[in-house]
């Protein structure tokens, strides 16, 4: 079947995002494209922090957003709780990140066969832009081992809190424990980290 | 001083994966099948990959079809074996070649900074090797029903081999690379040649793993017109996935949908057939899974060859 094209369209300004996820719901094409250009920056860019690579980040998008409109076609998408729906894009983006990082890494492991028999390729030209992404690609990685000095549950809190911008409120909601486990988790993540990863103040975890 | 993280970037090419969010239409295709978390799932995905077949890793198991196991040895399946056929037909020579061209690409290649496996540009000096002489070159089926394209590739005394699909462009011109390559080694001890098996898995956020995938070339002996792959979850053998020999040459795959939990165990088998049916040689137990507990990185792990 041909690829079909959505137009984007302008912000509504009366239209949050529980009126959107309402006709997501019952599988709204149009519903799906303002919320994916709601979100689908945070999501990208929240995958980016959990892979370190923007191009893995790009297909993370994809998974995710292709994972929630076969769940509106099937009718499967409940209620939402929150008042913006980007909490729950990120968790469902967090999985699909475990699928991709799978692939990636046995892409990886395969491509280490390879034998290298000719040394004499030279490396194409890179724009400045992408080279950037490279130095944000490495930066990222070594920011993520630092991270994986802490337990995941306390990474996680570290990735929808402090680096997406989510409230207590909605980490909570979207990972389904208490506000008083996501600041916990957080100060303990603070703790361990101070001096290596910039996580802000405690400001709100009293 | 504290590290800071990059600075966010816009995501590129909206359109064009908006476009193909809207376009999937094939549930069979899904990769997983977790619940949306509007209130709960508070666990990261659980991730479970099987990369490469190490030579330390491969037994020969006698198993029931194959006991006594030397080469020599025949044994006629028993009529109630359940199969299912993975072959599709041969590609068109055309296909043949181009698939060919492709794969022999990553003979001689090397890292490119900034590019990984899947968006690498379509060419660049110093990469690619001849092509001596293609073989298998065929289609197969696989879990969910799509079509792929295999080819084996004769160069310099090795053979390379691909599986998957031809690399296309996307419409804003990004190369789409979506095949596994490999190279074959004669150092496996299990006696099918070939390759070192791939095998993979789909996490779900209860901790559970599903939707296992194992497959491999397999160099044919004497004789042998079949190649047969099982996997046997948590004691149960599934059905044996079937393939001809072309060229010399299998390439075989093999699935289940079971779920395993923690502590599960699987293998996966393969066998050889004549012409009359008769096994040939041992059942080859190539690959043993448990499932293990949650690694520290907080993805569940498959543990291989226990």
């Amino acid at each position: 079947m041909g690829v079909r094209r959505v137009e984007a369209r302008p912000r509504y300004a009366v239209s949050d995002d529980r009126d959107l996820w309402e006709r997501l719901r019952v599988a709204d094409e149009d519903a799906l494209a303002d919320l994916f250009h709601r979100h689908s920056d945070a999501v990208y860019n929240f995958a980016f922090r959990r892979t370190s690579s923007w191009a893995s980040a790009e297909d993370v998008v994809q998974a995710t957003f292709v994972a929630l409109w076969r769940r509106a076609r099937a009718g499967k998408v409940d209620r939402l709780t929150l008042d913006t729906a980007r909490p729950l894009l990120l968790v469902m983006a967090g999985y699909e990140a475990g699928n991709v990082l799978r692939a990636s890494r046995r892409q990886a492991a395969l491509t280490d066969r390879i034998e290298l028999i000719d040394h004499t390729g030279t490396v194409p030209d890179h724009s400045a832009d992408a080279a950037a992404r490279v130095d944000d690609e490495r930066s990222m990685s070594q920011t993520r081992r630092l991270l994986d000095r802490i337990p995941a549950k306390q990474r996680e809190v570290v990735e929808l809190v402090v680096w997406s911008e989510c409230s207590i409120a909605e980490a909570a909601r979207a990972l389904g424990v208490p506000e008083g486990t996501v600041k916990s988790r957080l100060a303990r993540a603070r703790t361990r980290l101070a001096g290596l990863l910039d996580l802000g103040t405690t400001e709100g975890l009293e | 001083m504290t590290r800071q993280i990059p600075a966010e970037r816009p995501l590129p090419h909206k359109t064009v994966i908006l476009d193909r969010v809207l376009a999937d239409t094939d549930e069979k295709r899904g990769r997983k099948t977790w619940l949306l978390p509007v209130v709960a799932a508070a666990s990261i995905a659980v991730v479970a990959t099987g990369a490469l077949t190490v030579p330390s890793m491969l037994k020969s198991d006698p198993g029931p079809a194959g006991k006594g196991g030397s080469s020599a040895t025949t044994t006629t399946p028993k009529p109630a074996d359940n199969t299912v056929s993975v072959d599709r037909g041969s590609l068109t020579e055309a296909q043949a070649k181009a698939f060919a061209t492709e794969c022999i690409k990553w003979v001689g290649s090397h890292d490119i900074p900034g590019q990984t496996f899947e968006t690498a540009p379509l060419d660049w000096p110093g990469m690619g090797a001849k092509i001596g002489k293609i073989r298998h070159a065929t289609k197969v089926t696989d879990s969910d029903r799509s079509t792929d394209w295999t080819v084996a590739v004769d160069s310099g005394g090795r053979t390379y081999a691909c599986d998957g699909t031809i690399t296309t462009k996307d419409p804003d011109g990004r190369v789409r690379r979506n095949y596994t390559f490999t190279t074959f080694s004669r150092k496996y001890p299990d006696g099918l040649g070939g390759s070192g098996d791939t095998a993979g898995s789909i996490g779900k956020p209860d901790g559970t793993l599903t939707g296992f995938s194992s497959s491999r070339w397999v160099t044919a002996g004497p004789g042998v017109t079949t190649v047969q792959r099982r996997m046997v979850m948590k004691g149960k053998p599934g059905p044996w996935f079937t393939t001809d020999v072309v060229d010399g040459l299998a390439y075989i795959r093999s699935w289940s949908s079971v779920t395993l939990r923690l502590g599960d165990k699987a293998r996966v088998e393969t066998r050889r057939l004549d012409k009359d049916g008769n096994v040939v040689g041992p059942v080859v137990t190539d690959r043993r899974i448990v499932v293990k507990g949650r690694s520290g990185d907080g993805y569940t792990a498959l543990d291989f060859d226990k």
